[in-house]
This record gives C-alpha cells, sequence and structure tokens, in this order.
C-alpha cells in the first residue's frame, strides 16, 4: 500500500496519458502500462488510452498478451503515442468475454470470433443483426421477410431445444439484454461484437448463455475529441417475382370448355387463352359506364403493384474525454419506405457513455433511448395481388378515390377488392419506445482485487393502432349493378343483379394494443489476478439478480359507424373486445469462475454457477426442481509457446478443448398449473351463470430445466506471421430432458402434456480461414471463408407411439420434430407411387394422380451446410469489400405456390397449355394382370387439366391441394453486400485537412444477386412466416424479395 | 497479498454470501402464481361449462354439417370453393378430428364424477355420467371402436387402448340403468343457487331420469336393423320403460346475449355476428335438394319456410308467416356432390328456424339438444318393430303423430311465434296445431299414418326432418343403420347425386376415419387399415 500515500510525497509527481495502438493504428485495450519497480500501474481502455500518475525521472513498462513489451522513459514529455510491436508468436487478439472481462485469445479454451466495427458497418444495414450474416462460421442470421422493419433471428451452431428458445444471448456493455435489442442498436455505435459460439463460452451466465452469446461493447470516449457526420441514402427494388402465367384470363370452373369458363368477374385465372379481343370486365355502373381491356396479358403487370422503396439514414457522433473522464454520444435517424406502397418506417436512436474515475473508483454510465414508428397495411397484399387476372391495367385502379371503377362499389373482381383500396383502408400504427442503460462502479481495492457493481435495465413500450375502414355499398351495387357484353347463358352461377359481396356492409374495426416490458439485472462481482513465477491466476466470485416483468393490454372493436373516423366512440355496436395479461419472473445465482495459466502457453479455465429460478417456483415444490448447478472447463495450450519452436511458415499453434454441462430454463412463468377457462360464452350477465372448462394442457409436476451438454475441441493456426490464420472447431451438444409441450391422445381427455422428454443431438463443425494475401504500402488484400456443417437428431420423443411433435400445419404440409430425423421436419401430402419404380400412378378414369394418404417426409427446414467468404481489397484511399454466402442441405415450403396455383396465376400451371396430357412419366394399375404398367395413353380429362387438376380447392387430388408441389430446395447463393468506399488523405489538404481530420464516401448493394436452384420458381429461400424454431414456411405474408443499392458520405472532424 | 487485503477479500466474499442466502430465499422466487388464468374450480361451475359444451358439439361445422351433408341436410354453394371433402366423399386422416373436443367434454364430466363427493355435491354424478354416455354413444356412432375403459385418465394413461364398439354400446346401457336407479334413490337439492348450475333441466331429477331412459332408447333402437339383438332390445326397452320418456324438448339458454362471443352458438357460427355482419359459413352451407324437394313435394310450406330461407345471396327478411305467401319465393337445394350450378344466389340458406338476422329472439334463443318429437319417434319405431313393446310404449300411430305435431310446434314456437318457455314444454301454437293438422290429413305415404305401406319407414323419415338443424349426427346415424340395402327394404330415402357431381355413386361414407393425432401419439392402439370413410362400417350398420 506504499504507493498509496508515497504518491504525494513527490515534488515532480505528475500525470502522463497516452494511446498505445498496433503498427497499422488500431487502438489496443487491455495492455498494462506500468511505472518501472512500482505497483502503479493501469490498463488501457477500449480507444487503447491510458493516464497514469508517475515522475519525470521514471520508466514505463507496457506489456500486452500477445504483443513485445517496451520501455519508455518519460522524461519531460505528457503525452504518448506508443506503438506496440506484435510479438507475432501469439494470436494479437483481445477477447472481450462473459461479464465484459478481456482475455486474450491464447488464454481461451474455447471457440469466439470478433467481428470489428468496420465489418459491421460495411454493407450500411442499418439493423445490426442483419449486419452479422455471414460474418461468422457457426453463426446464421435468419431474415425471414424483407418487410420495413423485419427482426432477424441470430442463431449459433444451429438449434437444440425443440420448443425453447434457441437463439444466442445478447449481452450489452456486460448486461444481458433481450434479443430485439439488436433490432433497434444503431450499429454505428459498436466498437466491438465478441461471439461466444456456445457451450461453455458463456457458462457464467447460466442457462441465459446455453444458445452462445453475443456480446456487444460500445463505442467510449477518446482523448481526441471527434465529431462524425454520415449521410446514407439507398434505393430498394423488387429483385424477383415468381414466375407467372401469360397465357389464360379470367374465368373458372363454369362451363365445358375453356371459352365457357370466363367470367368478368372472376379472381381465377382459368378462363380462356388471351385473344386480344376486347372484353369487359365488371358489371356496369349507375352511369352507364363499364370497363374494356384488351383480352391480352399485360408484361409487367404484377411487377407494377410493388414501388421503389427508399432509405434516408443520418448518423451524428462526438466522442471526447481527458485523464479522469469520457464521454460519447451519438444520433441515428432512418427513415425508410418500403416497396409495399404506403408502408413507412422511422426510427431515431440516441446513445449516451460516459465514464469518469475518482481515484480507485471508476463508475460508468451507459444509455441508449430509442423510438420509432412504422405505418403499414394489415392486409395480405401480396395475396390479393394474384387474384388480379393478368389482363387488367391495375395502376388504373391505384387512384381509387378519384377514378371511377377502383373502390368496392365498383371494383370488377367479385372475390376480392381492389388491393390497392384494401391497403389504403386497412393499417397498422406502430409506436415504440425502448430504453436500455446500465450503470458500473468499478473499485479497485487493490492492484489484484477488483469489485464491480452493474445494474442494468432494458424497457420496452409498444403501442399500435391497427384500423379497417368500415364501407357502405350503393344501392346499385348491391341490387341492381350487371354485366354486359357476355353470353349470359354461360353464367349458371352469377344471374341475378348487383354484386355478391355487396350484399352486406364492409363493417371496419378498430383495435389499440398497449404493451411494455422491464427488465432489470444486477451483478456484483470481485475479481482478483495474481502471478507467481510461472503461474497465474485470474478468478471471478459474483451474484447475479434478475427480474423481468410484463403487461399487455388491448382493446378493440368490430364495427365502425363512419369512415375515416378511428376512435372508439365510433363503435357501431358500443360493445369492445379487451384482454389484458400481466407477466413476471425472477432469477438469482451466484458464479465462481477461475483461470490458471502456466508459463503463458497452458492455460485452464472452470466455471460454475448456481441458480434460483421463479418459473419452476411453487410453494412446496421439491428444491432441486427450481434450482440448478451448471459447470464447466475448458484448457488451452499454446503449441509453439510450449516447445519453444520456431519456424517461418507456422508461427501459432494452439489447441484446445472444453466441457460443459448446463440447463435451459426456457420456459416462461405460470405454466406450472392446468388452468381452467370460461367455457365458451361463459359468463353470462342475464342470468349471471359461470360455466367452466378444464385446460387441455396438463404440467408433469416434476418439471424441472432441460439439460443441456457441449464438448467442444478444435485449434487455432497462425502461418507466415499470422497472414494465414485457420480456426477449426467440432462440437457437440446433447439436449436432455427438453421441455415440451407435447401433444397426446385427446382420449386421454387433455390435448397436450408439459414435460421433461425429448432428447436431441446436435453436433457440427466450422471453420474459418482468415488470409491477409496481399500487404503493402498501397494495396492490401484480405480474403476470409468462413464454413460450417451442422445437423442434428431427435434421438428420443416422449413415448412409444409418440412419433412427432407438430410445430405447423395446413391441410398440404406438417412441420414437425420427429424420432430420428433433423428438426424441423417437413411433410406434405403427395401422390401415390409405384413403389417399385417411384413412378407416379394415375387413375385411368380420369388420367389424374391418386393422392396418397399420409405425408410423405421430404426434409429438414434449416441449412446443414454454410459458407462464406469475405473480401476487403484496398489500395491507397480505396477500399472494396463483397459479401458473398451459400446455405444449403434444406429444404422450404413454399405457400405461396398454393396460392398461385389457386388463382392460376402460376407458370406452372400453363406448362400443359390448359389443355389434355398424358401426365408424364405415370403408372396405373392394369385390372387384369394386377400390375402397374406404363401410362401413355390416359389423357387428363380437359375439365380436370385446365382447373379441376390444378386450381380446384374442392379436388382433394388437385395440385394445388398437393404439397409436393410446393416445396423445394431451400439452397441458395446470394451476394449479400459489395461496397467501394475512399477515403480522403485529408494531410494532403493543409489547413482544410486540421479542421475535417476525415472524408469517406461509399457506394454501396445489399442482398444484389440471388442464384437458386431450378425447382425454386418461388422466392427467397430465407423468408418464413416465423422467427421461431418452426421456419421454412413462406407466404404471402412475406413481400417479395429486394436488392438496395445506395451512398454515404462521411465526415469526421 | 498481504493481510490487508486477505481480510478485505475475506469481509467482500462473506458479504456476497449473505446476498446469495438473502435473495435466493423463497419469497423472492415466488412470485410464480398466475395472474391470468384460474388455476382451480369447483364442481357445479365445471358441470355448466361441461353442459353447455355438450349440446355445442352437436352442432359443429364436423358433427352437424358433415355429417348433415350426408343425411341430405346440407350442400355448398358452388360461388365458393370448400367443403370439398364432403362432397366428394375423399376425406384423409388430416382433414377431420371429430374426436378431440368430444373426448375433452367427456373429460370434464370425468373431473365432476372424481371431485363430487369430496365437494359435498355427489347428486352431480349421475348427471355427469349419463352426459358421458351421450358423448360416448357419439362417438362410437362416428368412429366404431374408441377408447372407452382407459380413456379420461390425463397423465395416468396416455395412451388409451381401444375397446370393442359393442362392448361400449352394451356398458353405456348398464351406466344408464344404474344412473336411473341411482338417481330415483337419491335425494336432490332445490335451492335455486344450486339447481340454477343444471341448465339442461334445473335438478329436475325426473328429467333427468327420462333423459336417460330416451337416450337409451335411442341406443338400443340404433341396433334395430341387425336383427340379432331383438331379444336383448326388447328386454332391456321393458326394464325400464315404466320410467317413462322425455316429455319436453331438451334445450339451454345459459343467458346468450346480442353481443360478441355470447350470441346463440347456431346463430353466431352460421348466421351473423353480433353486428349483423354475416359470416361465411352462411354464404356457402346451403340446405341440399334433398331435404327441400321432400318438404316441397309434402305440401310441407309451414316447415320448408322455417327451415330454409328462399334462395337468394342473403335472404333474411322478410320472416315467414302463415297462410303461407311462399308463393313469392322459390326455394333450391344443392344437389348432392354439386360441383358447379349451385351459386349463391341461386340456393337457399339455413333457415329463420336459428338464423333470423338481426331479431333479437332469434341472437339469443334457445339451442336444442334432444326434441319431443325424437323422444316420441323412438317410441313408435320401437313399437312398430317390436309389438310387443306396444303395451309399455303405446300406440305407434299416436306417436308418430304426436312427434310431427311436436315438430311443428317446435318449428312455430323457433320461427313464427316466438316464445322461450313455449319451447322447452312444446306449448300449443296456433298456427302450427292447424298446419299440422292439414299436413298430416294428406293422403300421402310417409305422411299420413294410414297411408304409408311402411310404417317403419314412415317413422324414420319424419325424425330424420326432425333433425334438422338439431342434429346431423344422428340423422345420418339412423340413414346408415336402415338405408341402401334391399334386403331390409329401408331405403327410407336416398341422397341422390347430382349429374354434374365429383363423385361416384355408392361411395357413400359409412363413418369417420381416425384423425392424424391418434396415428401420432397413440399409434400402438389406434386400429389400422381403416383409410377411408367407406372402410368398416359400424356395428349397427349391417348393409354394407
Amino acid at each position: 500500500m506504499l504507493f498509496f500515500i508515497g504518491g504525494s510525497a513527490f515534488a515532480q509527481e505528475r500525470t502522463v496519458s497516452g494511446r498505445v495502438v498496433t503498427t497499422d493504428g488500431t487502438p489496443l485495450q487491455g495492455i498494462t502500462v506500468q511505472v518501472k519497480g512500482t505497483h502503479n500501474a493501469v490498463a488501457t481502455n477500449s480507444s487503447g488510452e491510458f493516464t497514469l500518475t508517475t515522475s519525470n525521472g521514471s520508466t514505463i513498462v507496457l506489456t500486452g498478451v500477445g504483443f513485445q513489451s517496451q520501455e519508455i522513459k518519460v522524461g519531460g514529455r505528457s503525452e504518448f503515442t506508443i506503438v506496440l510491436q506484435s510479438n507475432t508468436k501469439t494470436l494479437e487478439q483481445v477477447v472481450v468475454t462473459a461479464l465484459g472481462i478481456t482475455r486474450t485469445a491464447k488464454e481461451i479454451g474455447y471457440s469466439t470470433a470478433n467481428i470489428s466495427p468496420t465489418e459491421i458497418t460495411e454493407g450500411k444495414s442499418f439493423n445490426l443483426g442483419e449486419a452479422l450474416t455471414n460474418k461468422v462460421a457457426g453463426l446464421t442470421v435468419y431474415n425471414t421477410s424483407a418487410g420495413v422493419n423485419s427482426s432477424p433471428r441470430i442463431v449459433l451452431r444451429g438449434i437444440r431445444s425443440m420448443t425453447g428458445d434457441n437463439t444466442a444471448l445478447v449481452v450489452l456493455d456486460g448486461v444481458p439484454v433481450p434479443s430485439n435489442t439488436l433490432t433497434y442498436l444503431n450499429p454505428n455505435d459498436v466498437q466491438d461484437i465478441s461471439i461466444m459460439k456456445g457451450g461453455q463460452a458463456a457458462t457464467l451466465y447460466g442457462s441465459d448463455g446455453v444458445n452462445g452469446a453475443i456480446i456487444i461493447t460500445t463505442k467510449k470516449g477518446s482523448k481526441r475529441p471527434e465529431i462524425s457526420f454520415s449521410n446514407s441514402y439507398n434505393v430498394e427494388k423488387l429483385a424477383y417475382l415468381p414466375k407467372f402465367q401469360t397465357e389464360n384470363g379470367s374465368g373458372s370452373a363454369y362451363g365445358a370448355d375453356a371459352q365457357e369458363d370466363y367470367h368478368p368477374a372472376e379472381n381465377q385465372q382459368y378462363g380462356p387463352g388471351f385473344d386480344g379481343s376486347i372484353r369487359f370486365p365488371g358489371r356496369v355502373q349507375q352511369d352507364g359506364s363499364f370497363l374494356t381491356f384488351p383480352f391480352s396479358y399485360i408484361p409487367g403487370m404484377h411487377e407494377s403493384f410493388w414501388n421503389t422503396g427508399h432509405t434516408n439514414q443520418s448518423d451524428f457522433s462526438y466522442r471526447a474525454g481527458n485523464d479522469k473522464s469520457n464521454i460519447y454520444t451519438s444520433f441515428q435517424r432512418v427513415q425508410t419506405n418500403g416497396i409495399v406502397p404506403e408502408d413507412e418506417y422511422e426510427r431515431n436512436s440516441f446513445r449516451f457513455n460516459a465514464s469518469n474515475t475518482f481515484d480507485r473508483l471508476t463508475i460508468s454510465f451507459d444509455a441508449t433511448y430509442t423510438w420509432d414508428k412504422s405505418n403499414k397495411t394489415t392486409t395480405d397484399y401480396y395475396f390479393y395481388t394474384l387474384n388480379v387476372p393478368g389482363w387488367i391495367p391495375i395502376t388504373d385502379f391505384r387512384d381509387w378515390k378519384n377514378k371511377p371503377f377502383g373502390d368496392p362499389n365498383s371494383y370488377f373482381n367479385d372475390y376480392y377488392y381492389n388491393p390497392f383500396w384494401m391497403l389504403d383502408n386497412n393499417r397498422s400504427f406502430g409506436r415504440n419506445h425502448y430504453f436500455n442503460g446500465n450503470i458500473t462502479a468499478k473499485f479497485k481495492i487493490t492492484n489484484e482485487l477488483n469489485i464491480t457493481a452493474r445494474v442494468g435495465t432494458a424497457n420496452t413500450e409498444f403501442q399500435a393502432t391497427s384500423s379497417a375502414n368500415p364501407w357502405t355499398f350503393s344501392q346499385w351495387a348491391s341490387s341492381y349493378a350487371y354485366m354486359t357484353g357476355y353470353n349470359e347463358d354461360y353464367d349458371y352461377f352469377l344471374t341475378g343483379l348487383g354484386y355478391n359481396k355487396a350484399k352486406s356492409v364492409i363493417p371496419g374495426g378498430l383495435g389499440e394494443s398497449y404493451s411494455n416490458g422491464n427488465r432489470i439485472n444486477s451483478d456484483l462481482f470481485l475479481t482478483y489476478n495474481k502471478k507467481f513465477n510461472n503461474f497465474s491466476l485470474q478468478t471471478i466470485l459474483g451474484n447475479n439478480i434478475q427480474v423481468r416483468k410484463s403487461k399487455n393490454i388491448g382493446v378493440s372493436t368490430g364495427a365502425l359507424a363512419f369512415p375515416d373516423f378511428f376512435n372508439f366512440v365510433n363503435s357501431e355496436t358500443g360493445l369492445y373486445n379487451g384482454s389484458n395479461s400481466i407477466s413476471e419472473q425472477r432469477k438469482t445465482g451466484g458464479y465462481a469462475d477461475a483461470t490458471a495459466g502456466y508459463k503463458g502457453f497452458l492455460f485452464i479455465h472452470g466455471t460454475a454457477r448456481h441458480d434460483w429460478t421463479s418459473v419452476f417456483y411453487k410453494p412446496g415444490r421439491k428444491a432441486d426442481l427450481y434450482q440448478y448447478t451448471t459447470w464447466g472447463a475448458d484448457v488451452s495450450f499454446s503449441l509453439l509457446d510450449a516447445f519453444h519452436y520456431n519456424n517461418n511458415i507456422l508461427n501459432f499453434a494452439k489447441i484446445r478443448a472444453s466441457f460443459n454441462k448446463n440447463r435451459n430454463d426456457n420456459i416462461g412463468p405460470y405454466q406450472l398449473d392446468q388452468v381452467y377457462n370460461f367455457a365458451s360464452g361463459f359468463p353470462f350477465s342475464s342470468t349471471g351463470l359461470t360455466g367452466m372448462s378444464i385446460g387441455g394442457t396438463l404440467p408433469f409436476s416434476t418439471l424441472s430445466a432441460e439439460k443441456v451438454t457441449s464438448t467442444e475441441v478444435g485449434t487455432e493456426l497462425g502461418f507466415l506471421q499470422n497472414r494465414v490464420m485457420l480456426n477449426v472447431s467440432y462440437y457437440r451438444q446433447i439436449a436432455d430432458q427438453q421441455i415440451l409441450t407435447a401433444q397426446v391422445s385427446p382420449t386421454t381427455g387433455i390435448q397436450n402434456i408439459l414435460t421433461n422428454a425429448a432428447r436431441v443431438n446436435n453436433h457440427g463443425i466450422e471453420a474459418s480461414l482468415k488470409t491477409n494475401l496481399i500487404r503493402n504500402r498501397d494495396w492490401n488484400l484480405n480474403v476470409d471463408f468462413n464454413w460450417s456443417y451442422n445437423t442434428n437428431k431427435v434421438t428420443t420423443l416422449y413415448v412409444d407411439g409418440f412419433s412427432s411433435l407438430l410445430y405447423q400445419s395446413n391441410g398440404n404440409l406438417n412441420l414437425v420434430a420427429e424420432k430420428d430425423q433433423m428438426f424441423p421436419y417437413l411433410k406434405v401430402t403427395s401422390f401415390e407411387r409405384d413403389s417399385a419404380t417411384g413412378k407416379i400412378i394415375i387413375d385411368p378414369s380420369t388420367g389424374w394422380p391418386v393422392k396418397a394418404s399420409g405425408l410423405m417426409g421430404v426434409g429438414n427446414t434449416m441449412p446443414k451446410t454454410t459458407f462464406g467468404t469475405n473480401l476487403n481489397l484496398s489500395w491507397k484511399g480505396f477500399t472494396l469489400t463483397g459479401n458473398i454466402e451459400y446455405r444449403g442441405g434444406y429444404v422450404i415450403y413454399n405457400d405461396l405456390g398454393e396460392d398461385m396455383m389457386f388463382s392460376g396465376t402460376t407458370a406452372i400451371s400453363t406448362i400443359m397449355h390448359r389443355q389434355q396430357f398424358v401426365w408424364p412419366n405415370s403408372v396405373y394399375l392394369d385390372a387384369s394382370s394386377n400390375k402397374y404398367v406404363e401410362n401413355t395413353n390416359f389423357a387428363t380429362s380437359q375439365y380436370a387439366a385446365t382447373y379441376n387438376g390444378f386450381g380446384d380447392l374442392s379436388n382433394g387430388s388437385s395440385l394445388v391441394n398437393t404439397g409436393e408441389s410446393f416445396y423445394s430446395s431451400g439452397d441458395f447463393w446470394k451476394l449479400r453486400s459489395l461496397s467501394l468506399s475512399y477515403n480522403f488523405d485529408m494531410a494532403k489538404y493543409g489547413n482544410i485537412g486540421n479542421v475535417i481530420k476525415g472524408i469517406t464516401i461509399t457506394a454501396w448493394g445489399r442482398n444484389l444477386k440471388t442464384w437458386l436452384p431450378s425447382d425454386n420458381w418461388f422466392t427467397d429461400p430465407e423468408f418464413s412466416n416465423t422467427n421461431g424454431n418452426s421456419i421454412g414456411i413462406n407466404t404471402t405474408s412475406n413481400t417479395p424479395p429486394t436488392r438496395q443499392w445506395g451512398g454515404t458520405l462521411r465526415v469526421t472532424f | 497479498m498481504n493481510f490487508l487485503n486477505n481480510k478485505l477479500f475475506g469481509i467482500l466474499t462473506s458479504l456476497l454470501l449473505i446476498i446469495f442466502a438473502a435473495t435466493s430465499c423463497k419469497k423472492f422466487l415466488d412470485v410464480n402464481t398466475d395472474p391470468n388464468n384460474l388455476t382451480s374450480s369447483k364442481v357445479p361451475y365445471i358441470m355448466t361449462g361441461a353442459l353447455s359444451n355438450t349440446v355445442r358439439i352437436q352442432i359443429t361445422s364436423n358433427v352437424h354439417v358433415v355429417a348433415g351433408t350426408w343425411s341430405g341436410f346440407y350442400g355448398h354453394s358452388t360461388s365458393y370453393t370448400g367443403g370439398g371433402n364432403e362432397k366428394t366423399y375423399v376425406v384423409t386422416n388430416t382433414q377431420f378430428d371429430w374426436m378431440t373436443t368430444i373426448y375433452d367434454n367427456i373429460y370434464d364430466y370425468q373431473k365432476v364424477i372424481e371431485r363430487a363427493d369430496a365437494e359435498g355435491v355427489g347428486f352431480w354424478k349421475d348427471p355427469a355420467v349419463i352426459m358421458q354416455c351421450y358423448d360416448y354413444a357419439r362417438l362410437v356412432d362416428i368412429y366404431g371402436d374408441v377408447p372407452f375403459t382407459d380413456a379420461v385418465h390425463d397423465l395416468s394413461n396416455l395412451t388409451p387402448k381401444y375397446d370393442k364398439q359393442e362392448d361400449i354400446y352394451d356398458s353405456l346401457i348398464i351406466r344408464l340403468d344404474n344412473a336411473m336407479a341411482s338417481m330415483q334413490a337419491a335425494s336432490w337439492p332445490t335451492a335455486s343457487d344450486v339447481t340454477r348450475q343444471d341448465i339442461l333441466f334445473g335438478l329436475n331429477k325426473t328429467d333427468w331420469i327420462h333423459f336417460a331412459n330416451t337416450l337409451k332408447l335411442r341406443l338400443l333402437l340404433h341396433q334395430d336393423f341387425m336383427g340379432t339383438r331383438d331379444a336383448y332390445i326388447v328386454s332391456n326397452v321393458q326394464s325400464t320403460a315404466n320410467l317413462g320418456y322425455l316429455d319436453k324438448n331438451v334445450v339451454i339458454q345459459p343467458g346468450y346475449a346480442a353481443t360478441s362471443g355470447k350470441l346463440n352458438p347456431y346463430y353466431s357460427l352460421y348466421g351473423f355476428d353480433e353486428s349483423n355482419t354475416v359470416t361465411t359459413n352462411f354464404r356457402y352451407r346451403k340446405m341440399n335438394k334433398v331435404i327441400i324437394d321432400w318438404l316441397k313435394i309434402t305440401h310441407d310450406d309451414y316447415r320448408l319456410q322455417g327451415l330454409a330461407w328462399p334462395q337468394g345471396t342473403i335472404v333474411t327478411s322478410p320472416l315467414p308467416t302463415w297462410p303461407s305467401t311462399a308463393s313469392s319465393y322459390t326455394y333450391k337445394g344443392v344437389p348432392m356432390g354439386a360441383g358447379s350450378g349451385a351459386s349463391n344466389s341461386t340456393s337457399s340458406a339455413m333457415g329463420p328456424f336459428y338464423i333470423q338476422r338481426g331479431v333479437t329472439s332469434s341472437q339469443t334463443g334457445p339451442l336444442v339438444l334432444f326434441t319431443l318429437a325424437e323422444s316420441k319417434f323412438l317410441q313408435a319405431e320401437a313399437a312398430v318393430k317390436y309389438p310387443a313393446l306396444a303395451t309399455d310404449l303405446g300406440d305407434p300411430a299416436t306417436n308418430y303423430n304426436d312427434g310431427v305435431h311436436a315438430h311443428f310446434r317446435l318449428v312455430g314456437n323457433m320461427c313464427y311465434e316466438v316464445g322461450a318457455g313455449n319451447i322447452i314444454n312444446n306449448a300449443g301454437n296456433t298456427q302450427a296445431d292447424a298446419a299440422y293438422s292439414a299436413y298430416i290429413a294428406q293422403p300421402i305415404a310417409n305422411v299420413n299414418w294410414a297411408a304409408s305401406s311402411d310404417k317403419l319407414r314412415a317413422i324414420l323419415i319424419q325424425k330424420w326432418v326432425s333433425f334438422v338443424h338439431i342434429n346431423g349426427l344422428e340423422a345420418w346415424t339412423d340413414y346408415r343403420k336402415s338405408s341402401v340395402t334391399s334386403e331390409n327394404g329401408h331405403t327410407f330415402y336416398s341422397v341422390p347425386l347430382d349429374p354434374r357431381s365429383q363423385v361416384g355413386i355408392g361411395n357413400e361414407p359409412v363413418r369417420m376415419i381416425y384423425p392424424q393425432i391418434e396415428f401420432t401419439t397413440n399409434g400402438n392402439n389406434v386400429p389400422k387399415g381403416i383409410d377411408h370413410i367407406q372402410d368398416s362400417p359400424i356395428f349397427w350398420d349391417v348393409n354394407n
């Protein structure tokens, strides 16, 4: 403790400060700066800066793992910029691990990866989740839609839990936060992202870390004040649509032949072939007017539904600091219009970080406040567009307010309204507020012993209004409108006057919802680091408390009296539906962590944590059901250091292994009881009668957290002075005693049980190769490759006879977790096949295939293989980056195809030109021989070929009712991003260069090109109707894929 | 590390341990009581909910409309796609599940039976047993073999074995007998706050006994075409005939109101919502040509106007009046299996019996479980088939006429001269009585008793008419047990197919196939090899 008193005894005592960087100027964090011969030492911050009190005659020593140590005489200088040479025998990287504690790469016995700020912002995505796409082997980002504010899902090393959360834990400045934080955090605020790939990496977080963690460190202030402005603008355009048929127009199964199938008010496109004749869609209006269009396909018609989107993104940031304190603040505003007309999104993010050091105490404060608003349609716009026949020039109907034939009174279609009318009259307005922040106090008790207290909070508030305009039809529309120029003889059905749809009003409606969520996370931990001769010891001991609460309120009414007035007083019935719910869960735990090192080449690390969790707690439950211990150990061994082996090719070699037993407590609160619901309709106020019904889900009394065991081995190799670095891992995870809401036989009286049952083996291999192929004064070329293979297998499902767990189904498919298969697993309805030849069996009486009973398994819906490559080429001030990704080894289901087959828009529906045909490659059962013989002569009946066999929902064996028509390979190659930027060398510009420190201009594009296999004629295989576990089905709720181009200007002062 | 540091470390460590101890206590964790749902309830409330659900199940689109389609009640407007499976008789096991809701209902009754004594309300057990019998009979009539002895034991038997359908039927008769005997000996509470929870009979013991006995008669008569069960049927009818049969309509009206979720379930499911907005069901579920034509050719305008709306897209007014003004309307049913030709505007919708748009008595009227007409027809059927039973059950001609009359009054009270109280007791109704008298006097076979050479056929046909909008499944059961075969001579009506139909004649369904869920969750027990609805008829169906 001498220095503590001694400091003030020296008259020449003064403060020195400096910045430590690598040879290429990157700030170095965690470098120890020590006054030689004393205990007086500090570590550099994330900007590489340090401040130290010493005297003129002293010498400071800089040491850091991976760098050659350096000594500098202080002399009279007070400011230093120190370049540390890397010690090429080790990896240079400093990794931020759990709790924000830094370690060097060679200490770590599990797989991690780092993403730098430039990698995050190179694609200029304003969504941080999206920006992680294809950056790290083993990290997969599922971009489930192209909407204006989508929420990508981030998964590390595949999925383990069938029904629980599989997404990575997000840790922001040391505090676990909800995963939606990635959707609103400003990517420009990020200093560093460490990916803890799973298993052992996040054991310190206990159950929360079971899926791995994404550890985000935000930018902090710097001693050199910096102001930066940047602005990006981009356009977004439809990339491609499914293939549409261009041969046939409006009609359905009305008559005996295609001509008779014509109908002027039909949504389906199973009518006669286009012939260019003038036809009259829809009905005659009150003023005697009616529509006339040539009966021929309008090229580009289906593209004309989609707008060009725009995004404008403005950023401002300021950072500054001095010896004791620093601040960072930023503001970002993003405004975007999507390709769906009228859809808008706007986001504003404000961030403020500050820290101050008072003697031994450092207090820091981080906060993000984001507010956004969206205005989107609630109608299934894409579906409506599919129900507009190809000969209707739909843009004529866009301005339905001012032009005739667009509103429901006069629109030609008897089944679906004008898509633009639907779009304008069915809206959802959302306003969300997000606040998260933390306060950290770190007290240095001695040089070895520190105590840190950190309290963090994450709050969300969501408000949404959904409105549907009512419409009252005119008397003419409901009773007198009639068709003209149409042979009434064909009209077996729609005789009579007026529109079918106009017989009742469109009631409209209004819904308001409000929800808020609040999380508090508190950590208190001690760290103790010590070196004894050849040994080093780093320990952590801590406590964690978490509280999560949420509340939801919703009110809605089903019918409105007047249009364009969205208030509950406008409710026609005066009746409202209301709902509310609250939720609370708590967890507390204690943890201990120790790393022991020997001579800097062998490190053994162990972690243990014990948690108590409320979601498994109920008075009277046994203690071991709601508390559990997780633990893990890993070892890292640097071979070259150990054996003092030097050569010119291999300069670094580490092998590592880890083992970890974790628990997964991923159920929500209140799931331990069977619930009692009001029986349908009850209670009734006039009688005061109450009737109850017993809920269908019964939890087992022994329910407890899932068990996850992970093992991992890997190696990291550096070649040619680390110009080539290879990182390979193999991992295996067994998730046992999984909590399933498993369907049981309804004959038990219940429909579901909640139990610990299934077991999944998840394993994979991942490799990354980073190369620095060219490095000289003007040129630099980095090419990185990431490859991973992951698969899982459901080895146990509940009991015998219980063979599959259903995620999603429609009449044509079941998406399930099935025993002995990788999950999620897709099964579809199919045509019957001859087992000997695999050929489709037809019914000779109709010429059409016979539908098979049961479902046919076709494959897993998550990719097994991902491959990505990143290129970064710079020449003087120019930098070119590119990012290409492949995913493969899976199938998807395109529900979109069903809609297109139903409406008759898909190109497949005219593959036989709507003529009779002999089903290719088919067989039939020959009655005399009772054998399957090649079918060469039984053609489909005309009726079947035109409508019944393709789009007829009421024909059980039509294509639209057969799922095998709509699944496809999910494989793709994508050019994710390409950018070219130029960085002005401001030193050349004299005085201007003293004011303006940097100017960078960038031109860039995202999702520029996608290559798909030929059986995917539908849409982007990444799209999915959910971002939960059951991905793999896209619908018309996923608007078509887009590509974006833009430019960015960034100026720093 | 010097002494001071050691000490500090020790202090801090113990501080942390104290924090653990304080925060890990149970009080901190005790926040897991569900604030959003009830986690317990009492027997009377479960009973009330279960009774309501039993009646609701009877009119669900599966049990009622699909079965009703196959017995000539309903069809689909060809302006709308859908309904293809019942229309074309092509059903796979992923499409229908008629099982889950029924077992869910049986389970609620099971909990009543298990808990009633402990809660001091043991009198609820016999009604619960009777209602379980009602549900199990439906299951057998739909599926044949189903889980019975192992069923509804939730966690203690997750894969119930299937029992033989004949055995289940026999057990149900015994259970009904036991329940009737037990009720006779019991004394039941009369306080209105207790009896009101019984929304069927207000804990009127006599009514419950009548109901059980009539249900027993229904189940016995399901077997009357088998030929091998005659002695069994006769002795079992005789054993309890003295207890009497239903003398009223069995309905529930727990307090339906013209607000969302509280409407009469038939009205809201097949008619309109609380804002008078039409449902898709009303637009496309139409009346079948078979029933419409039957009512037309027998000049049964009174019931035709009550059971169907004139053709048209949404014709819901004016309400029918009597004497008939029907000449200004046309009634048209959808031919069986029609793939085209029956548009929304050229077919009749479900009628004012349950569906009168925006009319309070229709929005809030009672829902019928079992009719007095059926009780009378069952007694007539038994006495015609087994003349020995006439001494117990009375003259079949009288029962037949009373049955038809009762149904006229029900139709009258539901849609001409409305009054909920009148519906239960089948109160006199001048128009209905006059219409009935005129109708029954017509010398038409299967209308007038004397003019009917085949009395059984007359009874079955009139019973069939009385099931319209009430019980599609029971109509289908009667049809299956008695139709098709020429040997027994009781093709009491036929379900002719439309020339443009998408199915071949002779493919008529005889059962429902087990739902997919049973194959995935109880695969070792569910009977295999029954892949089509034309396979493996129910045991009482001897015609296939």
